[in-house]
């Protein structure tokens, strides 16, 4: 159980720095400074969007992959107890995130496209709903982890 | 090898294809494979459950792949107006499915038997 206690964490922990990220990378594309930064959220807004790309692809896939892992061990475990405890609303909602998850991982493709270097302004809306639509995701999935975790979490 | 101006293309049929074809996957249960993760078997196609539970979410996810990735090829091999009319289609019936599915379940939830 260790083992899977251990794989739980460094998915949570990946997955919050995916979220980091995303929710930088937004956040830059949608409320852009005009002025020179001061504030820290000034400075949040600041960063240069193009610069995350790669990193939020690499850490959905690997986030993705162990969350992937982990799934077949808390299918037996924690969701059977989830289960006879009643949390069926726990459990209908990971099964929302399950497709959520793989929502956002075939939207990488077209994430990375609309992202190459150099960035086309013919693909500039099409990039700002992506990445949006990527950080919903990755919201939506952080936090229902979240709240199954709490519920009924790996060594529990 | 793909045209650099077929990428955007090839990533955005393979999106919409993928979601759809993993639509279908999940409401007609269309699984390259079954696992059974508690005596870590997998078998091939759809099998009902052995001992413990069973999970088809990754053979959902490798049909709807193959049936993507051929869809994509195809789309950057017809015309653009073809492709977009397709995709329109397509859009126009995920939102009806969507709308007819509601529909249904709150037809069922609220009958009377």
């Amino acid at each position: 159980m260790a083992f899977w206690t251990t794989l739980l964490i460094i998915h949570a922990l990946l997955a919050l720095a995916l979220l980091g990220a995303i929710t930088h990378q937004a956040v830059a594309l949608w409320w852009p400074v005009r002025a020179p930064a001061g504030s820290f959220i000034a400075r949040f807004r600041a960063v240069p969007s193009t610069s995350y790309v790669t990193a939020i692809i690499v850490l959905y896939v690997v986030t993705f992959i162990l969350g992937a892992w982990i799934y077949t061990q808390y299918r037996f475990t924690s969701r059977l107890a989830l289960e006879q405890l009643r949390f069926f609303k726990t459990v209908g909602v990971f099964e929302l995130k399950e497709h959520l998850a793989t929502i956002g991982l075939i939207l990488l493709p077209a994430y990375w496209a609309y992202w190459r270097r150099p960035l086309s302004q013919e693909y500039a809306n099409a990039r700002r709903s992506v990445t949006l639509l990527l950080a919903i995701l990755v919201w939506s999935n952080f936090l229902i982890g979240h709240v199954v975790n709490n519920a009924r979490g790996m060594g529990s | 090898m793909i045209a650099a101006d077929k990428i955007p293309i090839f990533a955005f049929a393979f999106g919409i294809a993928y979601a759809v074809i993993y639509v279908i996957c999940t409401e007609v249960n269309l699984p390259l494979f079954t696992y059974h993760p508690a005596i870590g078997q997998i078998d091939l196609l759809w099998q009902p459950p052995k001992r413990g539970p069973v999970m088809y979410w990754y053979g959902w996810m490798l049909t709807s792949l193959i049936g993507a990735l051929v869809f994509a090829w195809i789309a950057i091999a017809v015309p653009e107006p073809w492709l977009q009319r397709v995709i329109t289609f397509g859009c126009i019936g995920a939102v009806a499915y969507l709308i007819l599915y509601t529909v249904a379940l709150f037809i069922y939830d609220k009958a009377t038997v």
